[in-house]
């Protein structure tokens, strides 16, 4: 069971919305908690998308896009930093 | 003045109409409703919420149901214009097209909701919709959290039992096409969602 209100370190953006649901196979072939399927958040992209939100990415994950550090504080809210 | 209202063997939505009669013409200090069944109990539960009674009480014994509240009611009219919608699903994806994309668009929808500061104030769940609402569903865990926040969950009986899940509901209160039909039309009306 995935918990959203887990804290998760890491949100996944992938190139498309095939690449998330591939991903997202990968995750519950591994440990069904340590993930969360979300709508992309609108800070990140404006467009309809899918991200994983997770904490720790594990390896074997195609079509990744980009992977953001998730940033939490009390005043400011969420915030989402990119990893090169 | 102690008013009783013996709904016992009266079928639905019957027990409700004869509660709202209590209420529109008052003047009880008390007043107690019987019911013989489980639905019963929830939906004059409801309907005595709905009308402003906080201060309610349940006593359940040999299977039937006394449902008591005082005359004490909190004013509920002055925001009814304000009030949050209704969420109407009738489908277990969102939208139609593919199945898997119908499902994951549902399932970002929920999670949307969750998200929201102003929520709606009811969710509908009818026909194939019902399974989001059951035992591993993916969808479980925002519905608990959105029905935690305040949302009312209705989940339609006949669909559960035509489906096999009535067993496994796991949020929400299983309802009836009367009490249905009343919540899509009260207060800023229903939005369909699938």
């Amino acid at each position: 069971m995935s918990e959203s209100t887990q804290e998760f370190r890491y949100l996944i953006t992938f190139l498309s919305t095939f690449y998330t649901m591939e991903a997202e196979e990968v995750f519950l072939s591994r440990d069904e908690a340590s993930f969360l399927l979300i709508p992309t958040p609108r800070e990140i992209s404006s467009e309809c998308g899918f991200s994983i939100q997770c904490s720790a990415v594990p390896t074997g994950i195609q079509g990744i896009e980009a992977i953001y550090h998730i940033r939490k504080n009390e005043r400011k809210g969420v915030r989402y930093e990119q990893i090169d | 003045m102690n008013r009783s209202i013996d709904a016992r063997a009266l079928p639905c939505p019957k027990p409700v109409i004869l509660t709202k009669q209590a209420v529109d013409e008052g003047g009880f200090t008390t007043l107690q409703i019987i019911v013989d069944n489980e639905p019963a109990k929830e939906n004059v539960k409801r309907f005595l919420t709905r009308s402003g009674y906080t201060n309610l009480s349940v006593f359940e014994e040999h299977g039937e149901f006394t449902i008591t509240t005082d005359s004490k009611r909190k004013q509920v009219s002055d925001t009814a214009s304000l009030a949050p919608k209704t969420l109407f699903f009738s489908s277990e994806y969102l939208g139609s097209g593919d199945a898997a994309l119908g499902t994951l668009l549902m399932r970002g929808f929920l999670y949307a909701l969750t998200e929201l500061d102003q929520k709606p104030s009811r969710l509908v769940f009818m026909n194939s919709s019902v399974s989001l609402a059951t035992e591993g569903a993916r969808t479980l865990s925002d519905l608990q959290k959105l029905e935690h926040s305040g949302v009312e969950i209705l989940v339609c009986g006949t669909c559960l039992d035509y489906y096999h899940l009535t067993d496994k509901l796991a949020v929400g209160i299983i309802s009836n096409m009367y009490t249905i039909t009343e919540a899509l039309l009260e207060g800023n009306g229903a939005v369909n969602i699938s």
